[in-house]
């Protein structure tokens, strides 16, 4: 059927589309070539509301004009594919090529954007060209009480809602990292380039804490401090329930005694006290040959030294530092205009929604590990969030139906 | 049940899959071959909830266990399959296709065990990986399907039921791949605050989606089928890219999926 056509003879197919498609790549390089990235900056409230006014606008045209061929073309399966395609290789480029925040223009790839694809010309030129194709397609098919209609208009609109708020609101979400002392209240925040800025957003820490894992034995060279064999380094998890030993190198370990919250009590031994310095501490039995030794061992931490068993001269028994399992703030949240939230629990996995701000636990101070006399939080603002996540609902939506219905045949 | 006991759990259920996808393709034994597949199955879901309830968090934090669960969905999902489009080859395949991995786990178990770090603690863990796995298998089939489809067309055979089939395929598979990577979004905007950050393998997830999207709609056009095909060869290559690759590329050495 192409073939009898000459290109750009009406209707458009593929020919002209990816045509058209690689021109507006080509573009994109060329405009990333002289003026440099896309500044999205430049669509920030409210001109992403008048951006979005405008597209919309194009997209209620479409549907007037959708019988003249450059709308049937606009919205045709061939024009769909080849954005596909574009911003599939535009993607490929990104996957291969290390993407990093500030370029030194020093070579053609960065010239053209590849290290910065997703604010690259061509890649926001494709990604806007196939929001408003998307859109146009969407208002120009018939609504039906068909399950394809239902498919397709599950799909596409949470597909549509996603591009469009995530795009256009990309530029109005502001994240920012906020430290606060147990017991002090703070509304100072650093902002992504490390500038200080007052929030109308405050945060009180009641308090913190860590808790950590059950820590492992290993064996190591007493000279490198290698975890041994050297190759494939062996690790023993403590388990208090079980009766597994450790063999190595024919000494026998076994667990005579665990405490999770151990503060040393003597010269050799730990008894359990539960306060922030405190850490694990196990007391072990090495047998070799009818030779029988116990001792404790522990990992330490900033306020207690660690403690190593000898198994022989080169050999020691160690713990390995714990590792966090979860860290948790006790935080009050005040906004400017009067709201108040709480939340006892605030950890990863678990953020804090206040209106439009979402409250992050983001880390503590690394070195003091358990005794750390702060927690910080990432603060994000994002307006158009809600938006995203109809998006996201209704394509979930339809994802299901796809699995549920497959592809209908016309029987 | 420790993973040293894999082994009395894997060779039962490569050994009853083998059996019944042979015995599948003999008209009076295909009940039997029904059961000893089923019973496959039953073997190696036993060993993964004792081995569960062993280490005591959901088996799908290591590269091993992720295999165990491949091996599971996609014996599960292809006998579901071949239950409902009878095709005999696709239990013979899902059989070998799940014994592969099960070898593999016994020649390289890579299940070291590590604590799950608090950002993994997550109750999005279990369905979003579940829902990858399930895509991959539903996507390893029909492109085994579109490969046997191209060798037929070439020899001029047309064979409307096994496009029928890899369409099928492909929209259960690509149903499951959309919602995998939805609630791999909920799950980042919990845990990082960002539903997307085009970390690389978000990238490359990415742009197997779009490719599987290029297949679907040129399907709906009467386009060759052979370049819709071809399309799904290419992107069941940029899947295996995003599943396996991801964590040699040079650009993702800071990417936070390399487990």
């Amino acid at each position: 059927m192409h073939n009898k056509k000459r290109i750009w003879q009406i209707p458009w197919g593929y020919r002209e589309s990816i045509v058209i498609v690689l021109g507006i790549v080509l573009v994109g390089f060329m405009l990333q070539a002289t003026i440099g990235k896309f500044d999205f900056y430049l669509l920030s409230f409210p001109f992403n509301l008048y951006f979005g006014i405008l597209s919309l606008a194009f997209i209620v045209l479409s549907v007037f004009l959708k019988r003249k061929s450059f709308f049937i073309w606009f919205t045709s399966l061939s024009f769909s594919v080849s954005l596909i395609g574009a911003i599939t290789f535009l993607s490929i480029i990104m996957g291969l090529t290390k993407q990093v925040p500030i370029v030194d223009r020093a070579n053609i790839f960065t010239l053209l954007g590849f290290n910065q694809m997703t604010s690259s010309w061509a890649f926001v030129l494709i990604y806007f060209l196939l929001l408003l194709s998307l859109g146009s397609t969407i208002a120009k098919r018939k609504p039906r009480l068909t399950k394809q209609y239902l498919v397709f208009i599950l799909n596409h609109i949470g597909l549509w809602l996603i591009l469009f708020f995530a795009g256009l609101g990309y530029s109005d979400l502001n994240r920012y990292i906020m430290y606060v002392e147990i017991g002090e209240t703070q509304w100072r925040v650093y902002d992504k380039d490390s500038k200080v800025v007052e929030l109308p957003i405050a945060i009180q820490l009641n308090s913190f804490t860590i808790e950590q894992y059950i820590p492992k034995l290993a064996v190591i060279d007493k000279k490198t401090g290698e975890v041994l064999p050297k190759d494939k380094p062996i690790y023993f998890q403590i388990d208090t329930n079980s009766k597994e030993e450790f063999s190595f190198n024919g000494y026998k370990i076994r667990l005579k005694n665990y405490i999770h919250n151990a503060v040393r009590s003597s010269d050799s031994s730990y008894k359990e006290v539960p306060m922030k310095a405190s850490c694990p501490a196990a007391l072990v039995e090495i047998r070799n040959n009818n030779k029988v030794k116990s001792h404790w061992i522990s990992a330490g931490n900033k306020m207690q030294s660690p403690m190593f068993m000898d198994i022989d001269s080169n050999l020691a028994l160690v713990m390995t530092p714990s590792e966090p399992k979860s860290f948790i703030s006790n935080i009050e949240v005040y906004t400017q205009e009067g709201g108040y939230y709480k939340e006892e629990n605030l950890r990863v996995n678990h953020p804090l929604k206040a209106g439009s701000w979402r409250i992050y636990q983001y880390g503590y101070d690394n070195n003091m590990g358990k005794m750390s006399s702060y927690s910080s939080f990432e603060l994000v603002y994002d307006p158009w969030l809600n938006m995203v996540y109809l998006g996201i609902g209704l394509l979930a939506l339809g994802s299901l139906l796809l699995i549920i219905f497959g592809k209908n045949y016309k029987k | 049940m420790s993973w040293d006991s894999f082994i009395w759990f894997a060779l039962p259920s490569i050994l009853l899959w083998v059996i019944a996808s042979l015995l599948v393709y003999k008209t009076n034994y295909r009940l039997i071959s029904n059961i000893l597949f089923l019973m496959g199955i039953s073997t190696f879901l036993l060993f993964i909830i004792l081995f569960w309830n062993h280490i005591n968090r959901p088996p799908f934090r290591t590269m091993g266990e992720t295999r165990l669960w491949y091996s599971f969905f996609i014996t599960t999902i292809g006998f579901i399959t071949y239950r409902i489009w009878k095709y005999k080859w696709l239990l013979s395949y899902t059989a070998l296709v799940g014994s592969v991995f099960i070898i593999i786990n016994l020649l390289k178990p890579e299940i070291h065990s590590t604590n799950l770090m608090p950002a993994l603690q997550s109750s999005w863990f279990i369905p979003h990986v579940t829902s990858y796995i399930l895509s991959y298998s539903m996507f390893g089939a029909s492109t085994i399907a579109a490969i046997i489809l191209l060798f037929k067309l070439r020899k001029d055979k047309e064979d409307k039921e096994l496009e029928k089939l890899i369409d099928n395929l492909v929209y259960v598979g690509f149903g499951f791949l959309a919602l995998g990577m939805l609630m791999g979004c909920m799950w980042a905007k919990a845990a990082w605050g960002n539903y997307w950050s085009w970390d690389p393998k978000e990238t490359w997830a990415f742009l197997t989606i779009t490719t599987y999207l290029a297949y679907i709609h040129t399907r709906i056009q009467r386009i060759n089928i052979r370049t819709s095909l071809w399309i799904l060869i290419i992107a069941l290559i940029l899947l295996c890219i995003t599943w396996l690759g991801v964590s040699y590329l040079p650009s993702a050495q800071e990417s936070i999926h390399v487990y």
